[in-house]
């Protein structure tokens, strides 16, 4: 997490109760609509019209605001390497060089979404409300983290050079401004027309230079959000369209129906692993896999997984359950935090291969194969995939034992030990019997058809958070309010960085680079072996820029066609295709998880590289492996 | 006077941009392989043939640019200059589109081709007033109900959990009260829906539910369609406008001919998915002829329901007209 150069403000102002006011509203919100239209469900009544729409914007509301409200705790990703909080003249200059890229990208996103709110929609509404005072809390956002980013950093700096980037943002963004004029004057002034002449000529070459520029300040801590969405906006604007369809390509990222699920399953993690409740699951582990080397970090890898499967992996995992299995592995003074964050980050998205999960049956729908052979497909590969990492893990756990000698040699089978250990286990189970059934209800209502995924997330938070207050009173007033807002800076500062990343995926499809690289392989390749190996390459790029649905979207109609030209199994196509997405997740520097461990362990993105590396390199391994033998997935398939 | 400050604006744009080529990029549902991703392929060679180079079409397929309304928004933000849209995104520019797609008005694709044919200016004016050019109509398909349990008469539907998540607000209307449940459930996550029972059917197009694979637990479709939906070619009128004008007889013609091919291709293309789904288990339910007039009287009392709630019901009753003149 970025380090702050300057103490944030202790006294909270307007602003920031404005913020996490709202952003607690339409967190409540977003948990009670769902929950009660599914009551009304239950008892037979019909459904509340709009909901999904209500849904999506309640999400769009909260993003805005615990966006803005994470900036004022300048808690925000960034990939800095520490340069910038060194004592010296030169590093003092490029900070402020820094800050001022920051409130040039800062202006533009905040033009974007003032065009989007203005051009982009024209007369919906959901229920009887125009669509736009849900939009409208986007600029507001936007505004609010500008304020903040100000706010902080003017007391070193001249404030005119910041107004001077704020107009060269502007005039930059001209595109927008224009088309935001049209819309709302219906007329345009005279001398507009010889600006837009003149931006052509001049502002279209500046941009590869403006966006290396861009990159270079990411290492001295520009947020990251601020580099993938403002190198998405530049590049746009080579093209001559405004920043606007960056704001609008991230509103439709939030309006993903995993989205609100993503947003109360943190929170839910956040009240157990805040809690005491994370004591409790620490003793439960301990008493039930302790005795075995490496059983927790098993147990963790096989929760992880079966949680995926159903969430999808959109890295939700991390968010939901990284706390708790961080206190849990790390707490119980067994692992190394970076064992313990390389395991859990890497076991994101593990469930990727299993029923019922949602990137298979895209995936079969977009290739038209057969969804039931590909999850029998998956099958094999995917336990390769739990295996290799569960035999890591206690290879790891063993050693570290052996090391610190904390047991010593093992005894005897000892029936008076069992059963001490037994009573342990079973008193630890009735003292977190009440969480215990988190895992349960949640497996019962979703897959016995009872509620949707969203629906399942709001019930459970609604009852975790009932048992943490109520029954355990382990979380109340002041303690549950903060971990509340803790909460949010963290969906806040990840529902960002979803929103703002999208807008590279797009470019990527507008420039059409996927079909170019396509007709390339086609044309200049013909070994089935290179071909695997560029296969693996670029899918692991895509995997690493591109979220899961987008890339199969886009890259499925791509390559599914080049399968049978190189003799690969269709069915075998697709297990290539995710595993290797799935290793894309955790490849640094931009893989999704990677972002998402960073937020949910607070610790620096170097670090995370660090830990996660070994991980790294045996699923590389198992990908390969899968990729270069077909039968582990082609065995279980009907012929 | 506006359009005029507007067509100046792109006229300085133009030529200032170092382009040869004007290059219009459109969005489309439909993967590359299919009619539609094929006929739109064959549109853009036409087209450069047409223009000799000077017009470049750039397709994107297979909902890579969004879906519908997405594509609608993103053509108002310049990032592409078309679309292929069906009646769910075309009722959010025209009302009156999903009006003529309502269950219970057209009851067949004559009627369908019919009323597209003499309707087809006032709807193109009408479409025009919001900046938008339709280069040409077809008939899109129907969609069918499709459920766990075989359904034949209204009556079946009766607190039937039908999932909600895929289509407009003004048709899960219909749904509540024609007595279903709907279920708020997006496209991706129906199979599984369908499979823990949490929906227990869905009203979607034949060839939609083959490409899902939802026929495999739905394994019941209703015969009778329930809803036509329209689909089209637009562009967005700045782009339009900005083709000489010499060329646009010429390029619209050349769409009408292809839209009319892909319409042709499409129906046996969904016959082609009917049997294929019929062969893995899908049963066809047939209903007797009592049974399927009681459909159309709950089709048709939900469409009187619906029109006076949001539509411009002198355009209605143009197609109410129209139609009575047709079935005589």
């Amino acid at each position: 997490m970025r380090q702050n150069e300057t103490k944030p403000a202790t006294r909270r102002n307007i602003l920031e109760n404005f913020e996490s006011g709202f952003g607690l509203l339409w967190y409540a919100l977003l948990a009670a609509v769902p929950v009660l239209a599914w009551l009304v469900r239950l008892l037979g009544g019909s459904d509340l019209p709009y909901q999904n729409e209500l849904v999506f914007h309640f999400v769009v509301m909260l993003t805005a605001l615990a966006g803005s409200y994470t900036e004022s705790h300048n808690e925000h990703l960034s990939l800095s390497l520490g340069i910038e909080k060194r004592d010296e003249k030169w590093v003092g200059i490029l900070v402020a060089f820094r800050n001022l890229a920051g409130t040039f990208i800062l202006i533009q996103f905040i033009l974007g979404s003032l065009e989007m709110l203005l051009v982009a929609f024209a007369g919906e509404s959901v229920w009887f409300i125009p669509i736009q005072a849900f939009i409208a809390f986007i600029p507001i956002g936007f505004a609010g983290i500008l304020y903040h980013w100000l706010r902080r950093i003017t007391r070193t700096e001249k404030w005119w050079t910041h107004l001077i980037a704020a107009i060269l943002g502007m005039i930059i963004s001209l595109p927008s401004l224009i088309n935001i004029t049209f819309t709302t004057l219906q007329s345009i002034p005279e001398f507009v027309f010889s600006l837009d002449s003149l931006w052509y000529t001049l502002v279209p070459p500046l941009i590869p230079f403006l966006v290396v520029l861009l990159i270079a300040m990411t290492p001295l801590g520009l947020p990251l959000y601020m580099v993938l969405g403002g190198a998405a906006t530049l590049l746009f604007l080579r093209g001559g369209v405004g920043p606007g369809i960056i704001m609008y390509d991230g509103y439709t990222v939030l309006g993903n129906s995993a989205i609100p699920a993503i947003a109360l399953f943190t929170l839910t993690g956040f009240l157990l692993s805040e809690g005491k409740a994370s004591e409790r699951f620490i003793e439960v582990f301990l008493s039930l896999f302790g005795w075995m080397p490496g059983g927790m970090v098993l147990a963790a890898i096989l929760v992880s997984a079966v949680f995926t499967t159903f969430t999808g992996a959109s890295g939700v995992t991390i968010l939901a359950l990284g706390g708790l299995l961080y206190a849990v592995l790390h707490g119980s003074g067994r692992y190394s935090e970076r064992f313990t964050v390389g395991v859990l980050t890497s076991s994101g998205s593990i469930g990727l291969l299993f029923p019922p999960s949602l990137a298979i049956i895209l995936y079969g729908s977009v290739a038209g194969v057969n969804i039931r052979h590909l999850f029998l497909a998956g099958l094999i590969p995917g336990a390769i995939m739990i295996l290799s990492r569960s035999a890591f893990g206690i290879g790891i756990a063993m050693k570290s034992q052996k090391a610190r000698k904390a047991q010593t040699a093992r005894k005897a089978f000892e029936f008076r030990r069992f059963l001490k250990a037994l009573r342990r286990a079973l008193s630890a189970i009735k003292e977190a019997a009440w969480e215990l059934m988190i895992p349960v209800f949640t497996l019962l209502l979703y897959f016995t058809g009872v509620a949707t995924l969203l629906e399942t997330s709001a019930i459970m938070l609604i009852y975790t958070l009932v048992v943490e207050v109520f029954i355990k009173k382990d979380l109340h007033g002041r303690k549950l309010f903060l971990v509340v807002l803790k909460s949010m800076r963290v969906i806040g500062g990840v529902l960002i960085i979803l929103m703002l990343a999208k807008g590279l995926s797009t470019f990527i499809i507008d420039a059409q680079i996927p079909q170019s690289l396509a007709a390339f392989v086609q044309d200049q390749v013909s070994s089935r072996i290179v071909f695997l190996l560029l296969l693996n390459l670029a899918l692991l790029i895509t995997g690493t820029l591109m979220d899961i649905y987008s890339a199969i979207f886009v890259v499925v109609p791509l390559i599914a066609p080049l399968a049978p030209v190189f003799g690969i199994h269709p069915i075998h196509m697709g297990i290539i295709f995710l595993a290797n997405l799935e290793l894309g997740f955790i490849t640094p520097p931009v893989g999704l998880n990677l972002f998402l461990s960073s937020y949910r362990f607070g610790k620096g993105l170097p670090e995370v590289y660090r830990s996660i590396l070994p991980f790294l390199l045996l699923q590389f391994i198992v990908v390969l492996i899968i990729t270069f033998v077909p039968v582990f997935s082609l065995a279980l398939i009907p012929r | 006077m506006n359009r005029r400050i507007l067509l100046l604006v792109l006229l300085i744009v133009s030529i200032t941009v170092p382009l040869s080529a004007q290059v219009i990029k459109i969005a489309s549902l439909a993967p590359r392989s299919t009619p539609w991703g094929q006929g739109l392929e064959r549109l853009a060679a036409e087209w450069a043939q047409i223009t000799n180079g000077r017009v470049r079409l750039t397709i994107f397929h297979g909902g890579v640019a969004g879906n519908e309304e997405d594509s609608i928004r993103k053509m108002r933000l310049g990032q592409i200059q078309g679309a292929v849209l069906t009646t769910a995104g075309l009722a959010t520019i025209v009302p009156e589109t999903m009006g003529m797609s309502f269950p219970g008005i057209l009851e067949s694709s004559d009627e369908v081709n019919y009323i597209l044919g003499e309707m087809e200016d006032d709807l193109n004016g009408l479409f025009a007033g919001y900046g938008y050019e339709i280069l040409a109509w077809s008939n899109a398909g129907w969609i069918n109900i499709f459920s766990t349990v075989p359904v034949l008469e209204p009556r079946d539907l009766d607190g039937v959990k039908i999932s909600s998540g895929t289509l407009p607000e003004e048709i899960n209307g219909v749904f509540r009260n024609m007595g279903m449940q709907p279920v708020p459930v997006a496209s991706p996550e129906i199979l599984s829906a369908l499979n823990s029972g949490l929906v227990e059917a869905v009203i979607y197009s034949p060839l939609g539910v083959a490409g899902y694979q939802w026929f495999g637990v739905a394994d019941q479709m209703l015969e009778i369609p329930i809803a036509p939906f329209l689909g089209n070619i637009l562009l967005d009128s700045r782009a339009w406008n900005r083709i000489p004008r010499q060329y646009h007889e010429e390029l619209k013609a050349a769409a009408v001919a292809i839209g009319e091919e892909i319409a042709g291709e499409l129906s046996s293309l969904e016959a082609d998915a009917l049997e294929l789904m019929e062969q893995n288990g899908l049963e066809v339910n047939i209903p007797n002829n009592a049974q399927r007039e009681a459909w159309y009287a709950v089709f048709e009392e939900q469409a009187s329901r619906i029109e006076s709630d949001f539509l411009d019901n002198e355009f209605m009753d143009e197609v109410y007209r129209k139609l009575e003149e047709y079935r005589r």
